[in-house]
């Protein structure tokens, strides 16, 4: 229970804050068993650098992700929230 | 058969510029066998005389393909394309500013033994943002020739092209492709290599682009995001109605030059009248549109160009996602305000299968251009002008409420089909905000131009044929000696009114619509046509707008002119539409379900507008 409380995803982030993707959890809610690469594929991997730059207006539900020496992406909640990350300071 | 090149890349590194500046233009867009996913090809002469076809593939970030589009390039890098000729060479185009994530899905296309060219593409920009690349290195470290080019000013061209035609000289076209679908640990490999391979050639990474991050501040802010987004579209729907009228005049004068020429210059007999009435008259009232969809198209490509349309996606996913949409269906909706032809087709970039349905069933509410003639003509003969409201007019409130209802009902349909006939999970977003560029006129000019032979075909021959036989079922059999009635009433367009009158009797129509909307479903505009071959027929010519609007004032009530506007929001009137639908899901069962939604509110949106309107004017 513990380690629950530690891991904390990308969707739980707050704006313009750094932090380092720890992993990408394949346990999805998504029914898309491509996930997991395709978040690869943009450059959502592990040791990578993002950060939340932009909130939909209409809310937290999408939400644009700066990845460091990579690509800047729009993403919802639900792919959000499988990417692991830990917050750096 | 000429050796083939396919350009491969991620969406947005600049693969359509290199493109239009390899091939300058001579290119032809047509369709793979068997599905419509939208096939490019050019020639290319290298200096020593040989030639090459040149393929433009869709951008990927990889081959595990999900979407039609990406399926096809997919199946063309591995030639698996029926009885197409597999490639010879790849030339894969990297973004040289994201140079570690460009070299990943290098990467994997290396791995499948396809000989390979780097072509680094907006060099100088990765130069201005102090990202220097050791071409040397990473020539090494690939084992493949590296070009440095900026597609968008032709620098680097000559190389590439030579380069091109030494590495296809040096190797044979591979026999065996292989590729198997990566898992998540060939891809974070892969990843991790890409990573030593640009860190080897790049002493420091490419800044991140100031520029975009200050312009997205504004541009994706809360508040001012969305006023920017929906200040933009009410400047282009006025521009394209404003900057469209002068040129729509002078194709219109012209035609009806050409027809008073035809007929004061030819013997009077049937051939002349076809000549006139149909086939002028027709295609006249079809070549009327060009302005507008061409007006429509360049800020569409001005958007897609400088960067700022996958903003709208973002900006607009929440909204779309509430009924069910994905943000990516913003595009192809937005493009069936012109024709939902383009759009229905470019629905090929959403990957679920659910949401791309909802999008091209929908796709036909939102107000194309060929109901705008039927609504500025009823519009302009019904609807007084008056200003209302401190400063709006009359006319045009009412042309904008007829586009919103489309929209609400749009909304609508997306809602009960995310419900009923069209289940599923919604698909993730993941979408690239491209860094903002300035357009290039090449690539405005080259994507007007594609689409405008599109348009011009369609008028040459789909309406072409179906104004003639429309003219034709109008004027023949003629009337009989001392008939009374109008000459189109004897006619078999007269005949076929006839019996569908009755059912249309309910929701206010006269036979003068029946007639006209005979021809009117195989395509909206045609309607019109319909209308004025009907009156013009009868009435003889002089300013074909103002007499036309003037027969209907007269002959028909306010309520008949209402229901014909709401008939007009939802009627499934456009046979292009549903055999593009067909061919787009490839079964009779979609259009056939579109048409028939269609119809059913088109039906019930008239009887509802053309009782009440009815009973409200007494």
């Amino acid at each position: 229970m513990q380690q629950r409380e530690e891991t904390l995803t990308l969707d739980k982030l707050g704006k313009n804050i750094r932090a380092v993707i720890t992993k990408i959890c394949p346990e999805s809610t998504i029914n898309d068993n491509n996930l997991e690469q395709r978040l690869l594929a943009m450059g959502f991997i592990e040791g990578t650098t993002v950060t939340i730059r932009h909130f939909n207006w209409l809310g937290r539900d999408s939400l644009v992700v700066e990845i460091e020496e990579g690509a800047i992406i729009a993403l919802r909640k639900a792919e959000a929230s499988v990417i692991c990350i830990q917050e750096l300071h | 058969m000429h050796p083939r090149i396919a350009l491969v890349g991620h969406p947005n590194c600049g693969k359509t510029s290199l493109f239009n500046a390899l091939t300058h233009g001579h290119q032809k867009t047509g369709n793979y066998p068997g599905v419509t996913v939208e096939r490019k090809e050019g020639l290319l002469q290298a200096p020593n005389g040989k030639t090459f076809t040149l393929v433009d593939l869709p951008g990927l970030y990889s081959l595990l393909a999900k979407s039609p589009d990406e399926e096809i390039a997919r199946n063309v890098i591995l030639g698996k394309i029926g009885q197409e000729q597999p490639l010879d060479l790849l030339v894969y185009v990297a973004d040289a500013t994201q140079l570690a994530f460009n070299l990943r899905f290098l990467l994997e296309l290396k791995a499948t033994g396809i000989p390979m060219i780097l072509a680094l593409n907006m060099m100088d920009l990765a130069q201005k943002r102090e990202g220097l690349i050791d071409l040397k290195q990473l020539a090494h470290d690939l084992d493949m020739p590296v070009i440095p080019i900026v597609a968008t000013k032709d620098q680097g061209i000559n190389e590439l092209v030579q380069s091109m035609s030494d590495t296809q000289q040096k190797h044979a076209r591979p026999t065996n492709i292989v590729w198997q679908k990566p898992d998540a640990l060939q891809i974070r490999q892969r990843y991790q290599q890409a990573k030593i391979i640009a860190a080897n050639s790049q002493q420091r990474a490419v800044q991140p682009a100031r520029w975009t991050q200050r312009l997205d501040k504004i541009i994706l802010h809360p508040i001012a995001g969305p006023i920017i987004l929906f200040s933009l579209l009410l400047l282009i729907f006025q521009a394209i109605f404003s900057w469209s009228a002068l040129p729509q005049e002078w194709i219109e004068n012209t035609f009806i030059g050409i027809q008073q020429w035809v007929t004061t210059t030819l013997p009077d007999g049937p051939f002349t009248r076809l000549l006139a009435d149909g086939v002028i008259a027709g295609v006249g009232g079809v070549v009327v549109f060009l302005p507008q969809i061409l007006l429509l198209f360049f800020f569409i490509l001005l958007l897609e160009d400088s960067g700022y349309m996958a903003r709208a996606a973002f900006l607009m996913d929440r909204l779309m996602g509430s009924v069910g949409l994905n943000g990516r269906a913003f595009i192809p909706l937005l493009s069936s305000f012109a024709c939902a032809i383009p759009g229905i087709m470019s629905a090929r970039t959403i990957e679920n299968q659910r949401d791309r349905l909802i999008t091209i069933l929908i796709a036909p509410l939102m107000t194309c251009s060929a109901r705008l003639p039927v609504y500025t003509l009823l519009i302009g003969a019904f609807i007084p002008v008056r200003t209302v409201w401190g400063g709006f007019n009359q006319q045009g409130l009412v042309l904008f409420s007829l586009y919103l209802i489309g929209i609400l009902g749009s909304f609508a349909i997306a809602l009960l089909l995310k419900h009923t006939l069209v289940k599923g999970t919604p698909q993730p977003l993941l979408l690239e905000l491209p860094s903002y560029k300035l357009p290039t006129l090449r690539n405005l000019w080259h994507g007007l131009w594609d689409r405008a032979l599109v348009f011009m075909r369609r008028a040459g021959t789909i309406i072409l044929a179906l104004t003639i036989i429309l003219w034709f079922l109008s004027s023949y059999p003629g009337a009989p000696i001392g008939a009374t009635e109008p000459a189109i009433t004897y006619s078999y367009a007269g005949i076929l009114g006839g019996y569908l009158e009755p059912v249309l009797r309910p929701i206010g129509f006269n036979l003068a619509i029946a007639i006209a909307l005979i021809p009117g479903f195989a395509a909206r505009e045609v309607a019109v046509a319909g209308l004025a071959t009907v009156y013009a027929i009868e009435a003889t010519e002089q300013g074909l707008e103002t007499t036309l609007s003037m027969s209907l004032f007269q002959s028909w009530e306010l309520a008949t002119a209402l229901a014909f506007l709401a008939w007009y929001i939802f009627a499934p009137q456009c046979m292009s539409t549903l055999a593009v639908t067909r061919r787009e899901t490839n079964s009779w069962r979609w259009p056939i379900i579109m048409f028939s939604y269609m119809l059913l509110l088109a039906y019930g949106a008239a009887f509802a507008t053309y009782h009440v309107s009815s009973y409200l004017l007494g």
